[in-house]
């Protein structure tokens, strides 16, 4: 009988963007979270799903604001279908954890009693699917979380022709850096051995922490974040998805990959070589950035060098996109070098000395100790010139 | 440019005036009011004033006296040609101006004037106002009073031509552009707004708002991950603590029954250690009575064999008692002997001091006696004496009271009486009738032959006849004196003897010696009387008289104490008595030795008998002691075998204690060991580790469940804030927070760095312009100062205050606002012939100069050095016009000199050059003599007329009120000068003001 349901992880609700200075941006992104749970929910109707299940990291963190956990709530009990969740990563259960919460369990008996927390090791029973969950009880365990299911299967006490799902959060082998957020500080932990899983016993690996969507095995997959919350690194990765499963017992998974993303986040790294490159670069952002403007978020990574003159034109864009985006995660490593036509006009004014001899005295400095100070420095002589 | 001559025409005081000019020293004399700065304003006026200027800038040039409009006529060399430029003054419409050159140029008006601006270097052009005409070539023109301003503002004026001159020279100077300043500034205002002038960071700039912010991030991420921190400690701390309670309530129960077991056995252990004791204490007891019976029988037997002991020993004290107690016996009859021999001397011994006390006493009636019969006699003695002194007393009474000092009158008086008489006798007359046949009377007084007689007063001698003579006798006066001192000592004598009842003074002389020979004899005998103690006799007498009887009856006493048959016959003398006394004594002594010795001999008996005695108690004693030890311990061994039986009986009793000893003693090392083998300390010390260990564990339970309370109170969140969140918010914000930082820093950095290389570059640049005019000052003023003085300029933007600093060798910098005034002008002018002096080389190398009076603080050496430094100027190519009311100070200069008198009348100082005036009167020589006399207080008037004007007057005003001519006014102003009472000013004619206090 098989069972159609969806897979999705990483919702990080309450996300605080903390690098996005613009509070009303910040709070577009963090808004746009809980409004992706709508999408996710028309997904699950749509696709005829009889449950949800979240592979961890429902919240961001283990203590959430109020504000946070009520929104979530409403948003979930309007999913109208059972939605499993397991404590990931940041929002991990154990002591003092958020599932433990006066606040959170009155929430849910109220607004989303659609919504399971799965705390313990043990098979939860769904009615068409046995669910072996892998919650995370404390933010780093060196232990497979994953270690109880490989032996849950010697006396099964749930019907035998019901799909078996595990579901769990953590680094598989060969995903050693998933925590690839600017901001986290951990790595390769909560790792989850999938080779010593019975294979035969289980179904579907539901599998959430990596936040691109990826395919592990048959029928292991991480389903990715719904709504991408960081800039992208390498090609493969492929956020903003759902994954829409059929499973059955003994049989292959049938995944259908739904994108459920609003925001475009962009990595566009770019090297100056020449002044005339300028405005090449300028042109190739434009086509990148299109009319997204306001819904785009901007990883500029500039290398390479520019004259005094067009490293300011560089230095207005910025401000222009900085405005305009919304967010731009700017890595500015280009050095001003001024063009030789530059170093003419402000090293060779015989009619005004005074120039000449503070402008030679910066161009000499631009190879000592001083270079980033003099090349500065050059910069503010040539606006101080215009 | 280099100037040939002036002329000038109806220009205030002059008429018509030529002045030629030598090319390189100029010297224009003449005093006050003869018009020297109105030619060097001539000059100026030619070259910058505009020709159509009209106004009161051209009214003040036209001149009281003559007619006509002011003309002014310069030639001059400049730009490899000869010039001359003429300007007639005379308002917009009536003013000309004509320039004309050698080689044949001509212009006239405008024309003229901006040919002329450009020989001049006039970029200004013609002037029309006083104050713009003053701005032109200021740096060579020194006009009067302006001499000590600082010179190097003009130079700044003409920097730029400075610096294009000092380019030309290849002087490597360069200054900044438009631009240049404009880029400065705009730096400078950027540096403004990010550092204060002491350098550091402005408060309220952006690197300082950068700065907090980044300390403000700092802080609150140190608190978001005091906040985290404290979580996870909280959540760790709630883990260990569960763990920990559940570790212990696991262990608690296994412990609990090992305790268990440990008591178990350790209850038997406390019963078996019971039993212990009490099979001790029996065992003890068995061992305590067997040992008491043993005891008590070595005790009687050991007492026994003493008492015999004891016994046997008593023997000989026995003997040695009855030998001490024979001695004692006979010690005592010869004791009792001796004490009779005692008492029989005693009784002789004490008749013996009776019968010598009787005869002492008897010495003593004696001796009383005899003193008493020797006072008797003495008084008798002393009664006689006492007769004859009242004899002589009466006797002495009854002589005249003649004394020594009376005596001593008399004798005078009679001594002076005796010359008086003399004296009188000596002028007196005598006269004495040798015969006469008729009776002759003098005073009615016969006088008889052979009667001389004398008269001392005036005396009638009448003859019979009737014949009557007056005889005169001499002396006069004196000789009544005479008569009148004789009479006078005559009847003291008579009074003195009369009052004394004597005759003269020789009965007077032998009653003074009978008298005194009495008041001897007297007084001899008062003394003897007091030496024989006539006064004490009677009381010596009643004691005497005393001690005697007391004697009698101190014999009478001691005889009748005597028994009557022993009472011996008394003596009858002192003598008899003092044999009797030697008797006695003899006889007591003898008695007293005898007794001295039975007495020791009876005392040494006595001893004997007493040591014999103490042997004999101490023997008796120590027997007694014996006998009654030797009792105590017969008692002793029958008390005690009253209670234990005889020598049988404990002998049976021995034997039974000892059997019930070792029985006891079987059965407590039965217990002994089985307690050993239990180790109840070892169980203790088991029971106590299991209870301290479950009350451990009990603690350790009740502290983990404290702090799990504490971990869970502090993981209960409110829910309104995020830690997680807050911490990644936090470090987000620090990390912009830095960068901001650091972006500012750098830009701070690069401002500070740009401002810095501004000032740097435009110090350098201003140092290469200034070094070379600074160089060329030095040069003039070593001619004042001598070798080696330096001179700093810091040439400030235009506008600017500039300075100039003064170093002479061995002496501090001085700047030039503090020094005096004589080296204000000598500074001044040295900088004004170094600024010409550069800029002369656009004027083919000349450039004219002109001092206007302008040394007038200098003293005379100064003056010289000023000349030699003048005479440089001239000889680095500069025309010098010196304009002086002392040309004499000036020879030293070697100028052609033009000296200008009053009225405009020229006369030449130096006769080789001529100088035409075209309608002059010459005026007698010696112009500047006082041809009216000067009042005294002329000093004093002048100063109260000119304060009366307000402190300052023009020349002509205040000579006028004075009513002086110029003469005398000039020598009186100059005076005041040279006190410093008053300063001269600039003006139509010259002004005088009150000076100034310094």
């Amino acid at each position: 009988m098989p069972v159609t349901f969806l897979h999705t992880a990483d919702w990080q609700l309450g996300k605080p963007y903390q690098r996005v200075a613009d509070e009303s941006k910040r709070a577009r992104l963090q808004h746009e979270r809980i409004a992706c749970l709508r999408r996710i929910g028309n997904a699950a109707h749509e696709a005829n799903a009889s449950f949800i299940l979240v592979a961890g990291d429902l919240f961001d963190s283990p203590s959430p604001l109020n504000s946070t956990v009520a929104a979530a709530c409403e948003a979930i009990g309007a999913m109208k279908m059972p939605v499993l969740v397991i404590p990931g990563n940041h929002d991990h259960g154990g002591p003092g954890s958020l599932w433990e919460q006066p606040f959170f369990l009155r929430e849910r008996e109220q607004r989303a009693t659609n919504l399971h927390v799965i705390l313990t090791t043990k098979p939860f029973f769904l009615g068409d699917a046995v669910i072996y969950p892998a919650p995370l009880l404390r933010r780093h365990d060196n232990a497979d979380p994953t270690a109880w299911i490989r032996s849950a299967f010697d006396s099964p006490d749930f019907p035998t022709d019901l799909p078996r799902i595990v579901l769990a959060h953590g680094s598989v082998q060969g995903f050693e850096s998933t925590q690839e957020d600017e901001d986290e500080d951990s790595k390769g932990l909560n790792r989850i051995d999938l080779t010593r899983l019975p294979d035969s016993e289980i179904d579907y690996i539901a599998l959430g922490d990596w936040h691109g969507t990826k395919q592990i095995s048959t029928k292991a997959w991480y389903a990715g974040t719904p709504e991408i919350d960081r800039f992208p690194k390498g090609g493969d990765n492929d956020p903003g998805n759902i994954l829409i499963v059929q499973a059955a017992r003994s049989q292959a998974p049938l995944i259908e990959k739904k994108n459920t993303g609003n925001f475009r986040w962009n990595d566009f790294p770019y090297r100056f070589s020449e002044d005339e490159g300028f405005d090449a670069f300028r042109a190739a952002l434009e086509e990148r950035i299109g009319e997204w403007g306001q819904d785009s978020l901007l990883k500029l990574t500039l290398t390479g060098s520019l004259g005094i003159e067009t490293s300011q034109r560089l230095v207005e864009l910025i401000e222009s996109l900085e405005a305009r985006l919304l967010r731009l995660k700017l890595d500015d490593q280009v050095t001003i070098a001024p063009t030789e036509e530059e170093i003419q006009a402000l090293a060779n004014r015989p009619s005004d000395p005074l120039i000449e001899s503070v402008a030679g005295k910066l161009i000499a400095l631009t190879t000592g100790d001083q270079a980033d100070v003099a090349r500065l420095a050059l910069r503010e002589l040539h606006a101080a010139l215009r | 440019m280099l100037l040939l001559s002036l002329t000038v025409r109806n220009y205030r005081v002059h008429r018509d005036l030529t002045v030629e000019f030598d090319r390189e020293r100029n010297l224009i004399g003449g005093p006050n009011e003869t018009g020297k700065s109105t030619l060097a304003e001539a000059i100026h006026r030619a070259l910058f004033m505009r020709y159509k200027a009209g106004g009161d800038l051209q009214k003040s040039m036209v001149s009281d006296t003559h007619g006509g409009h002011p003309e002014v006529k310069l030639t001059f060399e400049a730009a490899g040609d000869t010039w001359t430029i003429e300007k007639l003054f005379a308002g917009s419409t009536k003013g000309t101006a004509r320039l004309s050159s050698r080689s044949g140029i001509s212009l006239q008006g405008d024309s003229a004037e901006e040919k002329l601006s450009e020989l001049t270097g006039n970029t200004a052009g013609m002037a029309n106002r006083e104050n713009d005409l003053a701005t032109r070539w200021a740096h060579l023109w020194v006009w009067q009073g302006t001499a000590g301003a600082d010179a190097s503002a003009h130079a700044i004026a003409h920097r730029n031509e400075l610096i294009q001159r000092l380019q030309e020279n290849g002087l490597a100077a360069v200054m900044q552009s438009e631009t240049d300043e404009k880029t400065r500034e705009k730096i400078r205002i950027i540096h403004e707004s990010l550092f204060t002038k002491t350098g550091t960071i402005k408060t309220g700039s952006r690197l300082d708002i950068a700065t907090k912010a980044l300390a403000d991030a700092t802080a609150k991420l140190n608190a978001a991950t005091d906040q985290k921190a404290r979580l996870e400690s909280a959540i760790a701390g709630q883990e260990t603590a569960t763990r920990e309670i559940a570790a212990s309530e696991a262990a608690l129960p296994g412990l609990r029954e090992q305790l268990t077991t440990a008591g178990a056995s350790l209850a038997k252990a406390r019963e078996l250690g019971a039993r212990l004791e009490n099979q001790k204490l029996l065992h003890s007891q068995a061992a305590a009575a067997l040992n008491d019976l043993t005891k008590s029988d070595q005790q009687i037997r050991s007492i026994l064999a003493q008492a015999a002991a004891a016994r046997e020993a008593l023997v000989p004290y026995e003997q040695q008692l009855a030998v001490l107690t024979e001695q004692a016996t006979a010690a005592s009859a010869k004791a009792a002997e001796a004490k009779t021999a005692v008492d029989a001397i005693g009784n002789t011994l004490r008749l013996a001091r009776q019968h010598h006390d009787l005869a002492n006493a008897c010495v003593t009636r004696f001796e009383k006696a005899a003193v008493h019969e020797a006072l008797t006699t003495k008084a008798r003695d002393i009664a006689e004496i006492e007769r004859s002194l009242t004899t002589d007393r009466d006797t002495l009474s009854r002589l005249p009271a003649v004394s020594q000092t009376q005596l001593d009158t008399l004798r005078n008086l009679e001594a002076r009486q005796a010359q008086a008489q003399s004296a009188l006798e000596a002028i007196a007359t005598g006269i004495e009738l040798i015969a006469s046949p008729q009776a002759v009377l003098l005073d009615n007084e016969a006088l008889v032959p052979g009667s001389p007689r004398v008269i001392t007063e005036t005396s009638e001698l009448s003859l019979a006849d009737g014949t009557r003579l007056r005889i005169l006798p001499g002396g006069g006066n004196s000789l009544a004196a005479s008569r009148q001192k004789v009479s006078d000592l005559e009847k003291q004598i008579a009074s003195l003897l009369s009052r004394l009842a004597i005759a003269d003074s020789r009965q007077a002389a032998e009653i003074l010696t009978r008298r005194q020979a009495l008041e001897q004899k007297i007084s001899a005998t008062q003394s003897r009387l007091k030496d024989l103690g006539a006064r004490d006799l009677p009381d010596s007498l009643a004691t005497a008289a005393t001690a005697l009887a007391a004697a009698i009856s101190e014999v009478e006493r001691r005889h009748a104490a005597l028994p009557s048959e022993q009472a011996p016959t008394l003596p009858g003398s002192l003598a008899a008595a003092q044999a009797w006394q030697t008797q006695t004594r003899e006889t007591l002594q003898s008695a007293d030795h005898s007794e001295q010795s039975l007495r020791a001999a009876a005392e040494a008996t006595n001893q004997t008998h007493q040591e014999k005695l103490s042997a004999r108690q101490s023997a008796q004693e120590t027997l007694v002691a014996k006998r009654l030890q030797i009792t105590d311990f017969e008692t002793s061994a029958r008390i005690l075998e009253q209670n234990h039986g005889d020598s049988a009986t404990r002998t049976q009793a021995i034997a039974t204690a000892s059997a019930s000893e070792a029985a006891a003693k079987i059965t407590l090392d039965a217990t002994t060991a089985s307690l050993a083998d239990l180790n109840p300390d070892r169980l203790a010390q088991e029971v106590a580790r299991l209870e301290r260990v479950i009350t451990n564990e009990q603690t350790k339970q009740q502290d983990a469940r404290m702090r799990l309370a504490v971990a869970q109170n502090t993981l209960a969140t409110d829910g309104t804030s995020d830690p997680e969140a807050d911490l990644l918010q936090a470090r987000a914000r620090h990390a912009t927070a830095s960068d901001e930082h650091a972006r500012e820093k750098r830009h701070a950095d690069a401002i500070a760095l740009l401002n810095r290389l501004f000032s740097e570059s435009r110090e350098s640049i201003g140092r290469s312009v200034t070094q070379p005019i600074a160089d060329r000052v030095a040069g003039y003023l070593e001619c004042l100062y001598g070798r080696g003085v330096r001179i700093d300029v810091d040439w400030n933007e235009p506008g600017q205050k500039s300075t100039i600093r003064i170093t002479r060798p061995g002496t501090p910098t001085f700047a030039f606002e503090t020094l005096s005034g004589g080296a204000k002008e000598q500074v001044a002018a040295a900088v004004r012939l170094a600024t010409a002096e550069i800029l002369a080389a656009s004027h083919n190398g000349c450039l004219p100069i002109l001092f206007d009076d302008s040394f007038a603080y200098s003293d005379d050496d100064r003056t010289r050095s000023l000349q030699s430094m003048l005479d440089l100027a001239a000889t680095r190519g500069l025309q010098v016009l010196v304009l002086t009311c002392t040309p004499a100070a000036y020879i030293g200069f070697g100028a052609r000199e033009t000296r200008l008198v009053a009225e405009n009348f020229i006369r030449h100082a130096n006769p080789t050059i001529l100088t035409e005036s075209a309608s002059g009167v010459p005026k007698p020589e010696n112009p500047a003599s006082p041809s009216t006399p000067l009042p005294e207080n002329a000093e004093s008037l002048f100063l109260e007329t000119l304060r009366s004007l307000g402190n300052s007057s023009g020349n002509q005003t205040l000579r006028t009120a004075l009513g002086w001519d110029e003469p005398s006014f000039d020598q009186v102003k100059a005076s005041l000068i040279a006190q410093n009472l008053i300063t001269t000013g600039r003006g139509r004619g010259g002004s005088v003001s009150i000076a100034e206090p310094a």
